[in-house]
């Protein structure tokens, strides 16, 4: 209970200064008679005070400084609307303008290479009820019937062709608008003698003769061939590498 | 305050310095420069000296009374009169005041204080010495305050304003400036006591 009185006048001695008689509530003055603490307490605020005044008397008095009423005028002139601020604004909605004209034309499509977005299907049934659905019989129709409109062909956006750069200085690049030929590796072999019967032929019997040796002939097979299969051969499919007629 | 209050204030001599004041308050609002001379000759010490004591620098005080008035003359046009000029001035220095000390906090600067011996030339050097060890240590204790406490002090202690100047000079009800000067009185007192013990 006494400490919460000395709480209580805590605040009046604050606030009282000097003027004990008058500024303090009767119970205040009551309870700082018997109460050493706020007595110290009180003492403490007057030292407060006492130093504050001095420190006031002392406090020096402003400079003779003049009143100079152009240099207010300027100063007022300056500080009421800077150029900066007031170009700021205008200078952010010219950049945001010019920035985002630029990006629309960097990503926007040119006008030959965007055909017209497909047309929406005219008449295009209402949706149903899940009911109606139900309802409904199947009807099937031949293919030659549909006449449901066919979509109409979307060109696709196809970024310019940037030329490889050379993988080794050996590589030439081919001729525009052709591609190389390919060339593959087959294997041809003499054909049999065109003078032998026909009746031989058949009646022969398989020789126990070695092959004559199958050499490989690189052709090109597209567009055509750049060399010409010698005459006397013919063409037959490669044998296995097993046989090792192929090098 | 409009003009029949006013003439009122003047018949029953409540502030009878105030006339020849309103007279130059209407002169400044018509873009007299040298009626404005007069009011600074007259407010600026008040104001330089409330603002010194919550800034503590001289220089900057200065700078901050010159730009007080600079706002008080742009704003003659809203000051109705409700309060006295001098309060409306050292409001003005005030807030100005608290907002350089919240500033400066954020960006704190060597503090270059004015010297007591140097301005007082006829002064001995013991009593300077003395004088300049007080205003440091109270300035020190000052300084530990928030601004609006130190607000509050300045204007009780040092420019010895009453309860209600002190609330239309802070914009805030009597009982928060009490509340306010309380709060900063007990901490200035428990700074100074550490202060003082140790001279």
């Amino acid at each position: 209970m006494k400490r919460l009185l000395c709480r209580l006048a805590g605040y009046y001695l604050a606030l009282c200064e000097d003027d004990i008689g008058n500024g303090l509530p009767g119970w205040v003055r009551r309870h700082l008679h018997v109460c050493a603490h706020c007595q110290a307490e009180l003492q403490a605020y007057q030292r407060t005070s006492q130093t504050m005044r001095q420190y006031a008397s002392r406090l020096p008095d402003a400079p003779p400084t003049g009143w100079r009423p152009l240099q207010v005028r300027e100063h007022a002139r300056r500080s009421a609307f800077p150029l900066q601020v007031a170009l700021a604004p205008a200078l952010l909605v010219l950049l945001a303008l010019v920035g985002g004209w630029a990006l629309w034309h960097s990503i926007s499509p040119r006008a030959g290479d965007v055909h017209a977005p497909p047309q929406m299907a005219q008449g295009v049934p209402q949706p149903k009820s899940p009911s109606a659905l139900l309802d409904k019989k199947p009807q099937f129709t031949s293919p030659d019937n549909d006449n449901r409109t066919k979509p109409v062909p979307v060109r696709r956006i196809v970024p310019p062709a940037t030329p490889k750069p050379n993988r080794s200085p050996q590589y030439t690049p081919p001729p525009a608008g052709r591609r190389p030929p390919k060339r593959v590796l087959v294997a041809v072999q003499p054909a049999p003698s065109a003078a032998a019967p026909a009746g031989e032929q058949a009646t022969e019997e398989p020789s126990l003769e070695p092959p004559v040796p199958v050499q490989p002939v690189v052709v090109e097979a597209h567009p055509v061939a750049s060399a010409p299969i010698p005459e006397g051969y013919v063409m037959e499919s490669a044998r296995p590498a097993t046989t090792g007629a192929i090098e | 305050m409009d003009a029949q209050v006013w003439e009122w204030r003047v018949t029953a001599g409540e502030h009878p310095g105030q006339d020849s004041e309103q007279q130059l308050i209407e002169r400044c609002r018509a873009g007299d420069m040298e009626a404005f001379g007069v009011l600074w000759q007259e407010h600026r010490s008040a104001v330089f000296r409330s603002i010194l004591g919550i800034v503590g620098n001289p220089q900057d005080a200065e700078d901050l009374t010159q730009d007080a008035f600079l706002r008080a003359y742009r704003a003659l046009g809203s000051f109705r009169g409700e309060a006295q000029l001098r309060t409306w001035l050292i409001r003005i220095g005030v807030h100005l005041a608290i907002d350089h000390v919240k500033r400066k906090k954020a960006h704190p600067e060597v503090s270059l204080d004015w010297d007591v011996g140097g301005a007082h030339a006829d002064i001995d050097p013991h009593t300077a010495a003395e004088r300049n060890e007080l205003r440091e240590t109270v300035r020190k204790a000052i300084d530990a305050l928030p601004a609006h406490h130190r607000a509050v002090i300045v204007l009780r202690d040092i420019e010895g304003m009453d309860y209600s100047e002190m609330a239309q000079a802070l914009g805030c009800s009597v009982g928060s400036v009490k509340l306010r000067l309380f709060r900063a009185r007990r901490l200035l007192k428990q700074r100074l006591e550490v202060l003082l013990e140790g001279l």
